[in-house]
Parts: structure tokens; C-alpha cells; sequence
């Protein structure tokens, strides 16, 4: 199987390019093609899978062909532990989204289009988790961007896709640029583009431990500038602003790309080149990873509490999420961050899905239109809730697995994340259950809406993922971490034996006081908001009914008449208003919710800090691109007899300057090409 | 026996740039799109003299230079072939050729 | 020959001529105002240097100039300036863009050319260049034939590849759109 392991990207390609070609001649439309390729790829997939987990592999399996002789850069796949993992979410999550698409995308104009781009995106994506080589992910994760675009962009005659998809792409690039450069700064000290291997950069390391200033090694350079990239894929904290705009386009594209595999791709590079961080034994690199996570994972986690829109809350989830990835690395929690990233993958693309579901099911993305959806999407309801709990982290499910295994690790490693990730468990719960209290229960709020169940096409992947959003836990329970002894060798025995060290003889295993505070959290998450949404004990509106009499009184005009209308009634309305001010700010806010309160004034600010500052500046560079444009655009006159006089005079300056400047420096031998002594 | 020609090099590389430069005048004043094209045709002789002239007047001998020409020729004609079909093309819908007066992917 | 104390080759007469009546002739096609006398003023140009490239040693050039050059671009301008103009009804007259500008320009880049092209240490260096008089006779048809099939035989064939798109390119522009078509 790993001799062909080249196949599973291969597949999806030539479902593209048929797809392109034939479009809707094809059975389906091309959907049919689509899937069945990328079923393809999943069994092999499997099968590889299987393979490699029933042997014990110490070396990954790695296999290059030369590209380009002359500069010894090489093309190839290998296959380890991480990519065996990363080939497996990447299959599943797209063979279950391009299911779900068939009656997601029913009757859509571009259907077969989309279907292509979802194929080529999954070979891009899965080129990039197999490649062995960093010029090789490089492409390949600039292909995924360009996917994203497209696909973000789906509906371009939206005016608001088509700048979410502009400012995706270009929000992205700016991290890009660091990937480059960590790309470049690798390979000039390393010699190679080649990550295994005698020469390839694991191995060289060693070339880049000298230190530079403030401490940092060039490896733990080269380290942070890889995670830039990272930052801009996985819409870290201040690159994290094109995530929640990228919800503009189709939700299984939100699933697959925006939850599951591209936004995971920042968390997979930095995983796939950990010895580059663990080689900058002072570690500055990684603890800026965890602070960024740390920050990314607490600052989403609370704007998500104030969002309305099903998928933005689903998308600052997300970013909250990948945060608590990049923390877990940046805290040596290396088995728990790649774990983490498998689970939420599953239980994230199960929650887009299904909030695509509620879409389809009721025409709005508005939570406050929705309410009472239970009874009418059952499947929906219970599949969401499923993977809810496996977010929130609730014990045995895979989530919780996963999230405890990171909070194990910060724990032992550093106290300070191990607030951070709890608080960010508790809000994850908080805001995730009033999601679920707002779109499921109580009564349907909007009765213009008329919710029905989603066809069975749409239900059955539901389904799959929620039961991996369970089942795909146990693979790492904290009692026999199977993950764990087969993710650490994916390391090589030096760096394996470095993080070793590094972890100063700290085991991840059960461990109590973690176990209790983590549920507690989370538990404690799902309370606060049961008691605010569900059990109307801390319900806002439930201060208004005192005065609903006065309402009925008022409406009814059976006890008042013209008189009582224009004076007692205006000035009991208005001591009414002033109570009910009194009432819901005072007593309600700040005596009673005042923690939710405080946390709703710091989510607007973070918000507001969010769109006014970091998308300030983005929007400062497009305006003074846009300025500079306008000012030179007098010089495109479309007089080409005007160009070509420019054109001149531009050469005639240019080498009259060279000409002023040779003579000028009397250097004869620099300006060999005119000899100034006239011969005729 | 070469000396009995004569001719240095740089009479050759002259007569080049006048044509060149002629040509290049001739892109600036001519206003229809005929006499830009004309005046291309000016410019692509003058750089054929040059290529001509290196591949003659070097030590080595160069076979390159009038490959090259031939190329240029080929270039050329295609040149002129897409220019003119434009040419007439732009007739047909605006009644002149009037380079400056074309403007319509103007912002 | 000697002439006012010089001594001048028939071949430098002939470079004199030649010259004299190209540059001349291209001076024409830029500044006679009828477009259509400027096209046959650019076959005249093209026939002149087809005589320097004869006086360069490069006889098989100067004939693909003239059957090439003269026979088909000329005579396709030309044709384009009947197709484009309607000769009985429009007249050929051209308007002159900025004139002074434009020779200025135009005269200044020759200057500087000029001056660089005649006091060029490389050029000048006999250990590079032949010091008078066109050498590498032996450059003949053959030579180029070789040359062509075999080290340039992939430009050789993306050209004819060229040709065939330019060909197909040029009917696909020039042809009247017939509405409903």
C-alpha cells in the first residue's frame, strides 16, 4: 500500500479534471465522479492506515522523485503516523461533506463546478499532508488558498462572498509570505528541501542552532516565520478576521474547508515541523505558539458569545478551537494537539453540517428567528447535540479526550495556559449550549418560519460524523494512549528523545485534579447557560412580566379612558419604562448577570477592537493601494503615441544617469561600454 | 581581401539606430494604427541590421545572428498579420483607425 | 579610388548608396503624409536592407527579406490600407502627432546611441571584431539549413506552430460577424 500511496491524491485530480471537462454529462452531474473518487482515495486511505498501525514503523516510509536536478529540489510522499492520520480526516470529512452536498447544493446553476472544486481542493489538500517535501506543501497550501477562494466565493454574485472570498485569499497571503521565508531560511541553511533523510532538514538541524538576538536560535526563527503561515491558515489572533467572513460561502464548504481540514492545515505544519522548533532548545519559538494560542483560543471563544448567526458562532468557535491546537503545541503537546485537530474535525464538520441543516430546514442563519427546531428536525437536533457535548468536552467523548489530554499537558508544563485553556473550555460550553438552547428549544420564536427535517442524503453523513464526533475518542483515553505511541516516533528517535527531555520526565496519563477541573468547566459552562436559556431562572425577559398587565390594560382600554390615556398612563409608562431600565440594567445586569454582562462588554469590545483596528489596518492597505491607483491612473491616457514618448524619455533618462554616474566616478573599467575620449 | 571592403562595423550599427530611432519617431507621430504598424516594421529591420552584423563582424563566427533574423522575419509577419486583422476589425466598428481615438478599455 | 584625398572601396560607395536611399526612404514612411505612399516607401525601405545584408556576406538573408518582407507583409499592409480607407472616399491624409517632441526625443536617443556605438571599447577592440569588412563567408545556405534543423529545430517548429495559430488567429478577428451566425 505505501508503494502506491501517490494514488490518494492522484484520484481526486482526475475527478477535477473529468468534472471540468464533461460537467453535466457526467452521472450526477459529476457528483457521482466526485464522490466515488474521493471514496477512492478514503479506502485506500484506510487500507494504508491500517497497514502502517499493524506494523511498527520507527522511519517514516518516504519516497521522492527528482524534480528539478540542477537545484536538487525533489517531489515526493511520505508516509508516517501523521500524515496516516491527517490522510484519514481529510477523506472522511470531504467523502461525508460531498455526500451531504447532493442535497445541500440540490439545484444550484454551478453544481458541477462546485463539485470540482471540492475534488481539486481535496487533492491539494491531501497532497499537502502526504508531501514529504516543504516546497511541495508549499504549493500545496497555496493551492488549498486558492480552493478557499474559489469556494468562498462560490455564489460570487453576492457582493458580500465575493469580498469574504478577496479578503480570505489576501488576509491568508500576508502569513504566507512568513511560510516563505521560513521555507527559504530552512533551505539556505539546511540545503535542502527534503524533510527526512540523511540530508534532508530534520536531519541538519544542527546547522541552525546559532543564536541570534534576544536569545533566538535561527531554527526557532525559521520556526516562527513557518508560523506565520500557520497564522494566516489557521485565522490565528491577529490573522483570524477572514474566518468568520468566510461563512459566506456554501455551509458543507464552511464544514470541510473552514472547520475541518484547511483551517487545520496552520495546526498540521507546525506539527509536521516540530523538530525545527524542538531544535531551538530555548524554545522562545514555542512558547510564542502557546501565547498566540493561548490568546486566539479566549478571545474567539468570547466574541462567540455575542454572535446571532449560527455559523459565525460556529466559525469563532472554530478559531477558538484551533487556538487551543496551536496552544497545546506551543505547551510540548504534540500528540495532544494532532489528536485534538482529528476529533475536531469530526465533531466540528458534524456541527456545520448540521447547522447547515437548520438552514436548509428553515431559510435563516439568524438564531433569534429560529427556537423550537427540536421536535422538527430530530435527526438534526440530536446529532448536534451529540457533537456539542464532544466539543464542550463532557467526558468519553472523543472531544473530551482530547481537550483533557491538552489541559494534562499545559497543566504540567505551564500553569498560566492551564487557565486559559480551562476558561476557554468553560466559555466553549457557555456559548455553545446557548446555541443550542436558541436554535432547538423552546418555542419557535419567527412562526413565518416553517422548519422541516432535511432529506435523508443530508442525515446519514450527519449521522457518521457524530458517531466518530464519539467513537474517534478512543484511540487516545488518557488509561491506553494508543495515539500517543505511534504519534511520538513520527518525530525520529533524536527529537522524540528531546521533547522527552523537555517534558522533564512528565508522563501524560489520567490525572485527576485535571479530569475534575476540566469537566467542572465544562459543566459549569453548560449550568450558566441552562439557567439563562433553558430554565428561565436568570431569564431577561422574564423581569418584563410584572408589568405585562399594565399592557393589557393599556390594549384592552377596559378600565382607562381618553383622560387616563394622555396623563396617568403616559407617566405610569414612562416610571414603567424607567423601572423596567432600572430593572433590566441594574438589578438584571449588574446585580444578577453581571458576569454575563461583563463578559458581553468585553466580547463587544474584543469585537469592536476586532473590526475597527486589525480590520482597520487591512482596510488602511487597500485604501492606499486603491489611492495610489487612482492618483496614477491620469497617466493611462489609452494614447499609445504617448506611451511610447514616455517610453523614450524614461530610456534617455535611465541612461543618461548611468552615463552621469560612470563619469562621475571616473571609474573607466565599471563603465566599459562608452569610452568617453571621442575617436573621430 | 576582407580589407578591401572596407567597411567598419559601426557604420552598419549606425544605419541600424537610424531606422531605429526613425521607427521609434514614427510610433510617436503617426496617429493611424497603419503607420504604427509601419513603424514597427522600421524598428523590427533595425534590430535585424544589428543581429545581421554581429554574426558577420565577430572573430568566432556566429550562425546565431541570422537564425535569429529569420526568426524575427517569422515574428514579423505574424505580427503583422494579427495587427492588420485588428486594424481591420477596429474599421469596421468605429469607421477610422485612429490610434488615439480608440479608448474604449479606457477606465 | 581616391576621392578628395580619401581612399574609398566600391564596397563603401555601395554601404553609402544603399544606406543613403534606406534611410532616406524611412525617413518617408514616418513622415509622407498618404498612408499608402508610406507603404510603398516601406517596401523600399525593406529592399535596402536587403542590400546591406548583402554587403554583410549574408546573401540567403537578403533574398528571404525581399521574398518575405517585400513580397508578403508590404503587400499585405498595403491591402490593409485599401480595405481600411476606402480609397475613393476618405482621403490618405494623416495627422501628425507632437512632431517636435517626438524628433527631439527620437534625435536625442540616436545621439546617445550614436556616441556609444562609435566610441565603444568593445566593439572598437580588434581581438573582437573583424576590424573592417564583413568576414565568415563561409556562412552560407547550408550553414543555415544546419543550423535551423538541427540546435534550433524546437524554436524552428514553435514557430511554424505560431504561424498556424496566427493564421487560424487572424480569420477568427478579421471575419464580419453575421448576426444569428
Amino acid at each position: 500500500m505505501t508503494e502506491i500511496a501517490w494514488l490518494i491524491p492522484i484520484i481526486p485530480v482526475i475527478a477535477f479534471v473529468m468534472i471540468i471537462a464533461f460537467g453535466r454529462r457526467l452521472p450526477g452531474e459529476g457528483a457521482y465522479i466526485a464522490i466515488a473518487g474521493m471514496l477512492a482515495s478514503l479506502g485506500m486511505s484506510i487500507a494504508l492506515a491500517g497497514q502502517w498501525f499493524a506494523q511498527a514503523h520507527t522511519e517514516p516510509f518516504s519516497k521522492s522523485a527528482n524534480w528539478m536536478p540542477g537545484l536538487s529540489v525533489n517531489m515526493g510522499y511520505s508516509v508516517d503516523a501523521l500524515s496516516c492520520v491527517m490522510l484519514l480526516v481529510v477523506t472522511i470529512v470531504a467523502s461525508m461533506v460531498m455526500i451531504y452536498s447532493i442535497g445541500y447544493m440540490h439545484g444550484d446553476k454551478r453544481f458541477p463546478r462546485y463539485f470540482a472544486y471540492l475534488s481539486l481542493f481535496a487533492a491539494a489538500m491531501l497532497t499537502l499532508v502526504i508531501a514529504n517535501n516543504i516546497l511541495l506543501m508549499f504549493m500545496a497550501w497555496e493551492l488549498v488558498g486558492l480552493t478557499s477562494y474559489l469556494l468562498i466565493g462560490f455564489w460570487f454574485e453576492k457582493r458580500s462572498a465575493m469580498r469574504a472570498a478577496k479578503k480570505a485569499f489576501l488576509v491568508t497571503r500576508v502569513g504566507d509570505v512568513g511560510f516563505l521565508a521560513g521555507l527559504v531560511l530552512l533551505y539556505l541553511h539546511t540545503g535542502s528541501f527534503d524533510l527526512f533523510g540523511a540530508t534532508g532538514i530534520f536531519e541538519n538541524l544542527s546547522k541552525m542552532q546559532v543564536i541570534g538576538p534576544l536569545g533566538l536560535s535561527l531554527a526557532g526563527l525559521a520556526g516562527l516565520l513557518l508560523f506565520c503561515g500557520a497564522i494566516g491558515k489557521s485565522a490565528q489572533f491577529p490573522l483570524h478576521i477572514w474566518l468568520p467572513d468566510a461563512m459566506e460561502g456554501p455551509t458543507p464548504v464552511s464544514a470541510l474547508i473552514h472547520a475541518a481540514t484547511m483551517v487545520a492545515a496552520g495546526v498540521y505544519l507546525v506539527a509536521r515541523m516540530y523538530p525545527v522548533f524542538l531544535a531551538d532548545t530555548s524554545h522562545i519559538a514555542l512558547n510564542v505558539v502557546a501565547y498566540v494560542g493561548a490568546f486566539t483560543a479566549l478571545f474567539a471563544a468570547s466574541i462567540g458569545i455575542a454572535q446571532n448567526d449560527i455559523k459565525r458562532v460556529l466559525a469563532y468557535s472554530t478559531v477558538s478551537q484551533l487556538g487551543y491546537m496551536i496552544m497545546a503545541l506551543g505547551v510540548l503537546g504534540y500528540v495532544a494537539a494532532i489528536f485534538h485537530l482529528m476529533t475536531h474535525a469530526f465533531f466540528k464538520a458534524q456541527l456545520f453540517l448540521g447547522s447547515g441543516s437548520v438552514i436548509h430546514g428553515t431559510g435563516t442563519q439568524d438564531i433569534r428567528q429560529m427556537g423550537g427546531l427540536r421536535k422538527k428536525m430530530p435527526w438534526t437536533y440530536w446529532t448536534f447535540l451529540i457533537s456539542t457535548l464532544s466539543l464542550c468536552g463532557i467526558p468519553f467523548t472523543a472531544g473530551g479526550f482530547s481537550k483533557e489530554e491538552i489541559l494534562t499537558v499545559a497543566f504540567a508544563n505551564n500553569p498560566i495556559i492551564f487557565f486559559a485553556g480551562t476558561l476557554g473550555a468553560f466559555m466553549t460550553a457557555f456559548y455553545m449550549f446557548r446555541l443550542v438552547y436558541k436554535t432547538f428549544h423552546g418555542e419557535p420564536r419567527n412562526k413565518d418560519v416553517h422548519a422541516h427535517e432535511s432529506p435523508k442524503v443530508m442525515l446519514v453523513p450527519l449521522g457518521i460524523l457524530a458517531g466518530l464526533a464519539i467513537v474517534a475518542g478512543f484511540v487516545g483515553t488518557p488509561f491506553n494512549n494508543l495515539f500517543e505511541h505511534s504519534m511520538i516516533p513520527v518525530l525520529g528517535a533524536q527529537f522524540a528523545g528531546e521533547l522527552e527531555r523537555s517534558m522533564n520526565g512528565f508522563a501524560p496519563g489520567f490525572n485527576l485534579i485535571v479530569f475534575a477541573i476540566a469537566t467542572t468547566a465544562a459543566l459549569g459552562g453548560i449550568g450558566l447557560a441552562t439557567i439563562i436559556w433553558l430554565v428561565p431562572i436568570l431569564k431577561i425577559e422574564k423581569l418584563e412580566r410584572p408589568f405585562g398587565w399594565l399592557a393589557k390594560l393599556v390594549e384592552n382600554k377596559y378600565y382607562i379612558d381618553e383622560f387616563y390615556n394622555a396623563t396617568i398612563i403616559r407617566a405610569l409608562m414612562i416610571s414603567a419604562a424607567v423601572a423596567y431600565w432600572f430593572d433590566r440594567w441594574v438589578i438584571d445586569y449588574l446585580i444578577v448577570n453581571g458576569v454575563g454582562y461583563l463578559t458581553l462588554v468585553a466580547s463587544a469590545a474584543w469585537s469592536w477592537f476586532d473590526r475597527n483596528v486589525v480590520d482597520g489596518l487591512v482596510n488602511l492597505v487597500a485604501w492606499t493601494t486603491g489611492f495610489v491607483g487612482r492618483s496614477i491612473r491620469y497617466l493611462q491616457t489609452g494614447v499609445t503615441q504617448q506611451y511610447m514618448f514616455l517610453l523614450v524619455v524614461s530610456v534617455l533618462i535611465i541612461s543618461l544617469a548611468v552615463l552621469g554616474v560612470a563619469m562621475l566616478s571616473g571609474d573607466r573599467a565599471e563603465a566599459a561600454w562608452i569610452h568617453l575620449s571621442f575617436r573621430f | 581581401m576582407h580589407s578591401a571592403y572596407g567597411i567598419p562595423i559601426w557604420w552598419f550599427l549606425t544605419v541600424g539606430a537610424m531606422l531605429f530611432c526613425i521607427g521609434l519617431m514614427g510610433m510617436m507621430i503617426r496617429r493611424s494604427a497603419v503607420g504604427m504598424l509601419l513603424s514597427i516594421e522600421l524598428m523590427l529591420n533595425a534590430a535585424n541590421i544589428n543581429l545581421v552584423a554581429f554574426g558577420s563582424y565577430l572573430k568566432t563566427p556566429v550562425i546565431a545572428g541570422q537564425i535569429f533574423t529569420i526568426f524575427v522575419i517569422t515574428l514579423a509577419a505574424a505580427e503583422a498579420a494579427v495587427g492588420l486583422a485588428i486594424v481591420i476589425n477596429i474599421y469596421r466598428l468605429e469607421q477610422h483607425i485612429d490610434a488615439d481615438k480608440i479608448t474604449a478599455m479606457k477606465l | 579610388m581616391h576621392i578628395f584625398g580619401f581612399e574609398i572601396t566600391g564596397y563603401q560607395l555601395a554601404f553609402v548608396a544603399i544606406s543613403g536611399v534606406t534611410v532616406i526612404a524611412a525617413l518617408g514612411v514616418v513622415l509622407v503624409p498618404n498612408i499608402l505612399r508610406a507603404a510603398l516607401l516601406l517596401g523600399l525601405t525593406l529592399i535596402g536592407v536587403a542590400g546591406l545584408f548583402v554587403l554583410m556576406n549574408a546573401p540567403f538573408l537578403a533574398a528571404v527579406q525581399i521574398m518575405i518582407y517585400v513580397g508578403a507583409i508590404t503587400t499585405m499592409i498595403i491591402l490593409a490600407v485599401f480595405l481600411s480607407n476606402q480609397v475613393m472616399r476618405i482621403g490618405f491624409s494623416q495627422a501628425i502627432y507632437n512632431p517636435i517632441l517626438a524628433a527631439g526625443a527620437a534625435g536625442i536617443l540616436f545621439a546617445f546611441l550614436f556616441i556609444t556605438v562609435a566610441n565603444s571599447v568593445w566593439i572598437n577592440d580588434p581581438r573582437n571584431i573583424i576590424a573592417a569588412g564583413p568576414a565568415n563567408s563561409d556562412v552560407g545556405v547550408e550553414a543555415i539549413s544546419r543550423a535551423l534543423l538541427q540546435p534550433y529545430v524546437f524554436p524552428f517548429e514553435l514557430a511554424s506552430v505560431l504561424l498556424l495559430a496566427v493564421l487560424v488567429g487572424s480569420v477568427v478577428i478579421a471575419k464580419e460577424d453575421k448576426p444569428g451566425a
